[in-house]
C-alpha cells in the first residue's frame, strides 16, 4: 500500500504546487490521478515515486516512509514512465529496456542471462520484442511508450522461479517484492487515438495479469473513465474527490475540477462515457503549465 | 552477443591498435631506427644509438600523445553524456581556457619552479583549469539543488569568453618573444622530451579513469533525462558531480601536458559510437584507446609531413577535425 499524507510542495516558496494532498493506492489498485493542466499531477507522481521529497508531509510504502529506502531499493519496487522519453544517444530498444535493470546490479556488474530473460519477457509483454534491435529513435510514439513501459516492467519484476518456456501468455514475470508500483505520467497525452487505445489495453492487461499496482496521472477523462478502478480528482494542488470511479466521475465534480458542464453516461458497450458540453467559466489565472515544470 | 564478449572484443581490438601505434610511432622520424636493434638488450644501452633514440628521444613524446589523446577522448565522452549533448567537447565548459590563462601568465611573467626542477607552465595550466572548474561548478550549483546542466553550459561558455579576454589582455603587454611562446602553446604541442610531465599527470589521470569506469552505467541512464534516471535508482546529482569533476580534472591534466589540442574530444567519441554503439561501458574504453592511437598517429604526421620542421599536433587535429565536425552537423541521422 502506498500512502501519501498531507503533502506540501512548491518549486519556489511563494507558489505551492501541492497543498495538503493525501491519498492511498492499494497494492492491487489501478488508480487514476485526474485533473486539469497545471493541477500538480506530475509533481504528485514525483512525490509518490520518491524522486522529489515533499516539503511537508510524507509518503509511505507499506507503512515505511520512503525516506528510509535506498534509491535502488525503492527503484526495485516503483517504476515511473514519464510522458515522453527522448534519448541523448542512439540506443537500441534492448539497451533502453536494459536500463530498467540498473537497481538490480552492482556498480561494476553487467547484465547476466537472468536479466536478459527479464528484459525479453518485459518486451514480449508490451508487444515490442520484435523491435529489440531497432534504434529507439526510429520507433513511432506508441512503440516508444511501450518500450519505456517494458523498461519499467524490467525494473520491478523478476522471473518466476517456476517459470518454464512453455507458458507463452507472458505470465513468467512476478513482482520483485510483496507490492510493486508502476507510475505513469500522462501515458497517452502525446499519442493519437489508436495508440491511446493500445496503451490503455496494455495497462489493463498488465494490471490483470501481474498483480502490480498502477497509478496513472492524466487529464484525459475517457482514459480515466474506461481504465481506472479508483480516481483521485485534483485541482490547484488539492484533492477534490477520492473514491471509486463511478463515485468520483460526476457532473458536479467535473464542473468543480474543469469548469466544464459535462454529462456522464454509459455507452451500449458498458463503457463509461463523459460528454463535455460547455465551459462554465472563463479560463482561470491558475491555469499555468506547472505540469511541465522542472 | 553478450555484453561481456563485446567488451572483451572492444578492449582487445582497440587495445591492440593503441599498443601497435605506440610501438611503431617512435621508429619513424628524421633518423631511421631499427625496431629489433632498439629492443636488443644484449647491446649496452650507452652504445645502442637506436635504443637511445627510441626510449629517450621519441618514446616520451609518443606516450605523452597516447596519454593526452586518451584523456581528451574519454573526457569528451563524459562531457557529452553529462550535458546530453553530442556536440559538447572537453573545452565547452571553460576548463581549457582556464588552463590557457594559467599557462599564458606563467610564460609572460616568467614564473619559475626551478627549485623543484620542473617547468612552471604545466603547473600553472593545471592550476588555471582548477580555477575555471571551481568557478563554473559554483555557478551551476548556486541556484539549484544538484547541478543544472543548462547553467553549466552557459557558465562554461561565458567563462571561455572571459578567460579569452584575459589572455588577450595579458598578451597586449607581453614581449614579442613571450607572445610567440604563448601562441605556440595555444596551438597544442606534444614537444615532450622527458617522462616527468607524464609522471606528474599520472595520479590525476588514474583517479579520473577510476571514476570514468564507475560512471559508465550512470551515463547511460542520464541519457534518459534526469527524472527518469533518478526513478531508475540513480543518484543523479552525485553522478553529475562525479562526471563534471573527473572529466574536468582529466582535461586539466591533458592540457597541462599538451596544451589545448582540439577536436580529439569530439571526433573520437563519435567515431567510436558509430563502431560500438552508444553503451558507455563500451564507448569509454574504446574512446580512450582509440583516442590514444589517434593522437599518436596525428603527432607522427605532424613530425614528418614537413620534416625536418615539426608542426604542432594541434594544427593536424584541427585540420582533420574541422571538416569532420561539419560532416557531423549535416550528416543524416
Amino acid at each position: 500500500m502506498l500512502t501519501a499524507s498531507d503533502l506540501w510542495f512548491g518549486y519556489d516558496e511563494r507558489t505551492p504546487v501541492l497543498r495538503g494532498v493525501s491519498l492511498t493506492v492499494p497494492a492491487d489498485g489501478l488508480v487514476g490521478i485526474l485533473g486539469p493542466n497545471g493541477s500538480g499531477k506530475t509533481t504528485l507522481l514525483r512525490m509518490l515515486a520518491g524522486t522529489r521529497r515533499p516539503q511537508r508531509g510524507a509518503v509511505a510504502l507499506d507503512g515505511a516512509p520512503l525516506t528510509g529506502f535506498s534509491r535502488a531499493a525503492l527503484a526495485r519496487r516503483m517504476a515511473v514512465v514519464p510522458q515522453e522519453t527522448q534519448l541523448a544517444f542512439d540506443y537500441t530498444v534492448a539497451e533502453v529496456a536494459m536500463m530498467g535493470r540498473y537497481p538490480h546490479l552492482g556498480a561494476f556488474e553487467i547484465e547476466g542471462p537472468r536479466d536478459i530473460a527479464v528484459i525479453d519477457e518485459s518486451l514480449a509483454a508490451t508487444g515490442t520484442l520484435q523491435l529489440k534491435d531497432r534504434p529507439y529513435a526510429t520507433l513511432s510514439g506508441g512503440e516508444k511508450q511501450r518500450v519505456v513501459i517494458a523498461a519499467a516492467l524490467a525494473q520491478i519484476f523478476r522471473l518466476k522461479a517456476e517459470a518454464t518456456g512453455t507458458d507463452s501468455r507472458g505470465f513468467r514475470l512476478q513482482a520483485e517484492e510483496a507490492s510493486s508500483y508502476l507510475l505513469l505520467d500522462e501515458p497517452t497525452a502525446s499519442l493519437d487515438l489508436g495508440y491511446q487505445l493500445e496503451i490503455a489495453d496494455l495497462l489493463k492487461r498488465l494490471h490483470a495479469e501481474r498483480r502490480a499496482a498502477i497509478v496513472i496521472s492524466t487529464h484525459d477523462l475517457t482514459l480515466a473513465a474506461t481504465l481506472c478502478e479508483r480516481l483521485v480528482l485534483v485541482r490547484d494542488g488539492a484533492v477534490l474527490a477520492d473514491g471509486l470511479t463511478d463515485e468520483v466521475l460526476t457532473p458536479e465534480n467535473l464542473r468543480k475540477a474543469y469548469d466544464v458542464e459535462a454529462e456522464v453516461t454509459r455507452h451500449a458497450s458498458g463503457h463509461r462515457l463523459v460528454v463535455p458540453m460547455r465551459r462554465t467559466a472563463p479560463g482561470r489565472p491558475q491555469d499555468r503549465a506547472t505540469d511541465k515544470h522542472g | 552477443m553478450t555484453l561481456a564478449w563485446r567488451f572483451a572484443r572492444t578492449v582487445l581490438g582497440f587495445g591492440a591498435l593503441a599498443v601497435a601505434t605506440v610501438l611503431l610511432a617512435p621508429l619513424v622520424g628524421a633518423t631511421a631506427i631499427d625496431f629489433r636493434r632498439a629492443f636488443d638488450f644484449s647491446i649496452p644501452f650507452a652504445d645502442n644509438v637506436d635504443a637511445q633514440i627510441f626510449f629517450v628521444a621519441r618514446l616520451p613524446r609518443t606516450l605523452a600523445g597516447a596519454c593526452v589523446g586518451g584523456l581528451f577522448a574519454a573526457s569528451g565522452v563524459v562531457f557529452q553524456g553529462l550535458l546530453r549533448n553530442p556536440l559538447a567537447t572537453p573545452f565547452t565548459l571553460g576548463v581549457s581556457t582556464g588552463a590557457a590563462l594559467g599557462a599564458v601568465l606563467a610564460i609572460t611573467f616568467n614564473w619559475s619552479l626551478g627549485f623543484i626542477g620542473i617547468s612552471a607552465v604545466p603547473v600553472a595550466a593545471f592550476v588555471g583549469s582548477l580555477v575555471a572548474v571551481a568557478i563554473v561548478y559554483a555557478l551551476a550549483q548556486a541556484r539549484h539543488r544538484g547541478l543544472s546542466t543548462t547553467v553549466l553550459l552557459l557558465a562554461g561558455v561565458t567563462m571561455n569568453a572571459f578567460f579569452s579576454a584575459m589572455i588577450l589582455f595579458v598578451q597586449y603587454f607581453a614581449s614579442f618573444a613571450d607572445t610567440y611562446r604563448t601562441l605556440r602553446w595555444l596551438m597544442g604541442d606534444l614537444d615532450v622530451s622527458s617522462y616527468e610531465p607524464l609522471l606528474a599527470a599520472l595520479p590525476t589521470a588514474t583517479v579520473a579513469f577510476v571514476v570514468f569506469a564507475w560512471l559508465a552505467r550512470p551515463l547511460n541512464l542520464l541519457s534518459l533525462g534526469p527524472d527518469s534516471a533518478e526513478s531508475r535508482g540513480l543518484d543523479v546529482a552525485r553522478a553529475q558531480r562525479a562526471a563534471f569533476l573527473s572529466a574536468s580534472l582529466a582535461t586539466g591534466a591533458a592540457v597541462s601536458i599538451g596544451g589545448p589540442i582540439g577536436f580529439v574530444g569530439i571526433i573520437i567519441p563519435h567515431l567510436v559510437r558509430l563502431m560500438v554503439g552508444p553503451d558507455h561501458r563500451l564507448v569509454l574504453p574504446a574512446a580512450t584507446l582509440f583516442g590514444a592511437a589517434f593522437l599518436v598517429g596525428c603527432d607522427l604526421i605532424a613530425r614528418t609531413i614537413l620534416a625536418p620542421v615539426e608542426l604542432p599536433v594541434g594544427i593536424i587535429t584541427a585540420l582533420l577535425g574541422g571538416p569532420f565536425f561539419l560532416w557531423l552537423l549535416i550528416r543524416k541521422p
